[in-house]
């Protein structure tokens, strides 16, 4: 990660109208990036809850210590497609990409969601990832998220034990 | 005393051996009385391993040792020193009593030689007395320097009334010393309240440290973030009047502990780190120091109160969003000149100035008898009295504890801080740890680090251990040191007093933790590389997992350990909502009136099977539908699998015996609500219920309600809360007896109910304006008996039983009452649950 602060303006409102009023968002790796108010207000109740505690948005700078910048920068990406649209299918369509795309970046961007309470865009994410989840198989979920069953043996047959007579 | 008393003109020569025997005897009995309680007191203390406390019993010991060390010196050198001759002039000067009040004191001095035939008198006094005395004595100074026309330094009465004067200062002190340790074990009581509730599972999860929080949120900053906190004199106002109302409220206590914990210990120990027990050691090592001291002490409590907000303020500043618990970071700089300790020397001072104050008046009081000059009038004595005492338990019940507690706060911790068994075990690793460092340097191995980690925890090499505590907490190091801090191990005890025997002291810079283990981590910038969907946030696997009925859940809990794990949390299985489940019956004209399909049964089985594997006990509240008729079994088996059940909704029990419920019920301690049918015979479910379940306090009854029931309510359930009765026919004897006998009932539900005269005769009956003025007295009295309101149209259509299955389905989970109203059914068994079940 490069240590040296760059900015990167996000939202393309806030080129348009310059007076309006901005914040900046630091990622754990130091890069700061300039967003808009309003966007981010509209959508992380933890930063709408922090500047009202403030009393006010001058040169406040908001340190994300569990964001890295590439995770930051595909969040705010994704409140902007949100901002821009009414609707959630726009922003269910952004997420489905990602998902195919980088499956295990989803981990951090919903830890971040989580994290600075973007509550309507978080519910939605976990939404599109249950719904995959659904009608999959032990072993397709295993296959899909690429993760190691880890149960002991006993434990398995625990498993197979309980569930044999539930399921079937 | 020699000198003293009328019986001076006697010598020893001249006196009966019997009675110098008989005086010294007792004499000799009181001394080793005294010391042998000591030497109880004192083993007593070693054998509840109160090092602290026993030095200070022997600093006690040694200071009495002194007082009677200089009171002998001052017996056998009263001669010389009477024989010292100063000029009248100069023994005129700096009396304490002026000269010209000496008509009131002359009046005390007459009344006092009432009692005492001697030595009772004035100072001022003793010059002429002294002299008429030292005649009769046929010996002494005074006549020698009255001779010279000198007067004595310090008359041998005067010497005398020193002598009870360091009496008296003595016991006051001990005294003292006693009630101000008394006092702060008080106020330490409480606290060990707190510190048993850190244990439980209910603080634990909501103090989660996985959790995210606004600094000014937390209940902590609400109390120390306002507007004062920012103002420097402010601050030191409100701070001054906090210390006398509850001066460490569990809040404060709360979150030092956390700062605490994080900045010295371990992480994973939090929950088994026992503070209170650390503080009550602590201040037995600070009480040490006081033993041996009045407005100085409400500037120390204020400067405590200052701390704690000012850390408040701090964790402002560092960033405003907090993680769990506020950390607080423990600072020395936050104290005056940065040395905490200067707070106990001023402790220290004022405690002695008050003893010897109070020391000062008993003495004068008892040497010069009550108006005397040392305190002319009664107001200056009444203060004295209150501010002394005053200041005693404003020192010893708040400054002394809330020392105790702020101090740990300095960036250093206490050497206290270990047993002393454990101080002795970690002086040995530490030791070991050099040795292995040493032979390595020596031996100049190519892997220098290798061998070192084997020997160092790994805390102590990796900070980042310790941000991401929450998640390394799993697989904690079993086998470092690190464990020592944290287990009070029983099993040790027993091991301590060889121990202690063995290595009795304990080195100062073991206690200053300068081993590695102790390395407070600062908030350093932290990376996720390369995380695994394993080791995902459970947080957030919970909320993707909240939105998976049963059936999707059951693959996904066989994923992996962790999200097994996510899969039985309490935020997805809380409620178990099975109102869309019913069963295939018909009805028929014998008891239990109901026939079910054996495919129903069999299906309920299944489903009850799968969520009981899945919820791991987690179900706390559970509802069924009014159409879903349970067996014995299934009853039992979910009894049997979620023992924490606190609310259960079961419409519907035609065919559950009564041996059935009950059981259930006794397995269900934690019961607090219960909807249930109308039943006619209902004493035996209220008497288990009231013997059972000790925190039940809400009841919904569908169907008929009569003064049957009524009564077996108020009998066994007089502790009753809400009651509801909604949509049931209720007879107005049933009403009126709930109405008069039911004392704590807060919330009752009479909503759309009709209302008999008795049951024998139904007429309907309206609520007439005495049940109405009843009704009122109770907190929330909800009632509806309109011809316009749909519901109450609907009971009188049906006649009073309720027809539920010709309304929609929500209808009959509505109640007036919201927290008996069911809401929505949830996610866990949703409509394609009924459809894939009742289609396999």
């Amino acid at each position: 990660m490069s240590t040296e602060s760059k900015e990167i303006l996000v939202g393309e409102s806030s080129q348009a109208k310059p007076e309006k009023k901005t914040i900046v968002l630091m990622a754990s790796d130091g890069d700061e990036f300039v967003v808009d108010v309003d966007d981010i207000t509209n959508q992380s109740e933890m930063i709408r809850n922090l500047i009202s505690d403030m009393g006010g948005t001058d040169g406040l700078q908001v340190p994300l210590l569990n964001v890295t910048a590439p995770v930051l920068a595909k969040l705010l990406e994704l409140f902007n497609v949100s901002n821009k649209n009414d609707d959630d299918e726009e922003v269910t369509q952004k997420v489905k990409e990602l998902m195919e795309a980088e499956l295990n970046m989803m981990i951090d961007v919903l830890g971040a969601a989580n994290y600075i309470e973007a509550t309507s865009f978080f519910d939605l994410s976990c939404k599109v990832l249950a719904d995959k989840f659904k009608g999959m198989s032990v072993e397709e979920v295993r296959e899909f998220l690429n993760i190691e069953c880890d149960f002991t043996e006993e434990e398995l047959q625990q498993i197979h034990a309980e569930n044999a007579w539930a399921f079937d | 005393m020699a000198g003293g008393g009328s019986s001076s003109s006697r010598t020893l020569e001249v006196t009966p051996t019997w009675a110098v025997a008989v005086v010294c005897l007792v004499l000799v009995l009181i001394s080793i009385i005294i010391e042998h309680v000591i030497d109880l007191v004192g083993k007593w203390l070693k054998k509840r391993h109160r090092k602290a406390l026993y030095e200070s019993l022997e600093k006690i010991k040694s200071e009495l040792m002194l007082m009677g060390f200089i009171s002998l010196l001052l017996t056998v050198g009263q001669t010389l020193i009477s024989k010292i001759c100063v000029p009248k002039s100069v023994g005129d000067s700096w009396h304490p009593c002026k000269p010209g009040e000496e008509p009131a004191t002359t009046s005390a001095d007459g009344h006092s030689q009432d009692s005492s035939t001697n030595g009772r008198r004035l100072l001022q006094d003793s010059v002429s007395a002294g002299v008429f005395r030292r005649i009769l004595a046929g010996g002494g100074g005074s006549d020698k320097c009255a001779a010279k026309g000198k007067v004595p330094l310090i008359s041998t009465d005067g010497i005398h009334q020193l002598h009870m004067f360091i009496f008296v200062l003595a016991v006051s002190h001990i005294l003292y010393c006693i009630s101000t340790m008394a006092l702060g074990r008080l106020k330490m009581r409480r606290w060990k309240a707190w510190e048993l509730e850190t244990k439980t599972a209910e603080y634990q999860f909501s103090h989660d440290p996985a959790r995210f929080r606004f600094a000014r949120e937390t209940s902590f900053g609400r109390r120390h973030l306002s507007f004062w906190s920012k103002s420097p004199i402010l601050i030191w106002i409100v701070c001054f009047f906090r210390q006398f109302v509850r001066s460490v409220p569990k809040v404060d206590y709360l979150t030092l502990r956390h700062g605490f914990i994080m900045a010295h210990l371990a992480p994973q120990s939090s929950t088994k780190f026992n503070f209170q027990k650390y503080i009550k050691r602590s201040l037995d090592e600070d009480f040490r120091v006081v033993v041996g001291i009045r407005y100085v002490i409400l500037l120390v409590g204020t400067k405590l109160q200052v701390i704690i907000t000012r850390m408040a303020v701090n964790i402002m500043e560092r960033g405003d969003v907090v993680k769990g618990v506020p950390i607080v970071q423990p600072a020395d700089d936050l104290f005056w000149f940065n040395r905490p300790h200067l707070l106990l020397f001023l402790i220290h001072f004022v405690l002695f100035q008050n003893a010897f104050q109070l020391g000062f008046l008993t003495w004068s009081w008892y040497e010069f008898g009550y108006p005397s000059c040392f305190h002319q009038n009664i107001e200056d004595i009444i203060i004295r009295i209150s501010l002394g005492i005053l200041i005693q338990v404003l020192c010893s019940y708040v400054t002394l504890p809330l020392y105790a507690l702020v101090t740990q706060m300095g960036s250093n911790m206490k050497p206290t801080i270990f047993d002393e068994r454990v101080a002795t075990a970690l002086r040995k690793w530490h030791q070991l740890a050099k040795k292995h460092l040493k032979e390595n340097r020596r031996s100049g191995s190519a892997s220098p680090l290798s061998t070192s980690r084997t020997a160092t925890p790994r805390h102590g090499w990796s900070p980042v251990h310790l941000l991401h505590y929450n998640r390394s907490e799993l697989d904690s190091v079993q086998n470092s040191p690190g464990r020592y801090l944290t287990d009070d191990d029983p099993d040790l005890e027993g091991r301590q007093e060889e121990l202690m025997e063995g290595q009795p002291e304990v080195e100062e810079d073991h206690g200053e933790a300068r081993l590695p283990l102790f390395d407070s981590a600062r908030m350093a910038d932290t990376k996720y590389v390369g995380r695994r969907w394993e080791d995902m946030d459970t947080d957030v696997l919970v909320k993707i997992f909240k939105e998976l009925n049963m059936i999707q859940l059951a693959p996904v809990s066989r994923v992996c350990r962790s999200w097994r794990m996510a899969c039985s949390d309490p935020f997805i299985w809380n409620t178990l909502d099975l109102g869309h489940l019913q069963s295939n019956f018909i009805q028929t004209t014998a008891p239990p009136y109901i026939w079910v399909d054996e495919r129903s049964d069999r299906r309920l089985t299944r489903i009850l099977r799968m969520a009981m594997a899945l919820s791991f006990g987690n179900v706390t509240y559970m509802i069924f539908h009014f159409n879903l008729y349970m067996k014995d079994d299934h009853l039992s088996y979910i009894s049997e699998r979620s023992p924490y059940l606190r609310r259960l909704v079961m419409p519907a029990w035609n065919r559950i015996t009564k041996v059935g419920i009950c059981q259930a019920i006794q397995r269900w301690e934690n019961l607090e609500s219960l909807t249930m049918p109308g039943i006619p015979h209902p004493p035996y479910i209220m008497e288990e219920i009231s013997r059972s379940c000790k925190n039940f306090s809400q009841l919904k009854v569908m169907g008929t309600f009569d003064v049957n029931f009524a009564f077996a309510i108020t009998v066994n359930l007089p502790k009753l809360k809400v009651l509801s009765l909604r949509c049931s026919i209720i007879t107005k004897q049933a009403l009126l007896l709930i109405l008069d006998s039911m004392d704590s009932l807060e919330v009752l539900n009479i909503s759309h109910c009709l209302l008999l005269e008795t049951l024998r005769r139904p007429v309907r009956s309206e609520l007439d304006q005495a049940i109405l003025n009843k009704g009122s007295r109770i907190r929330e009295f909800f009632h509806c008996q309109s011809n316009s309101c749909t519901t109450c149209k609907r009971m009188i259509e049906d006649e009073g039983l309720m027809r539920w299955y010709r309304y929609e389905d929500w209808f009959w989970r509505c109640d007036e009452v919201s927290s008996l109203d069911l809401g929505d059914y949830g996610k866990l068994f949703d409509e394609n649950c009924v459809n894939r079940l009742t289609a396999s």
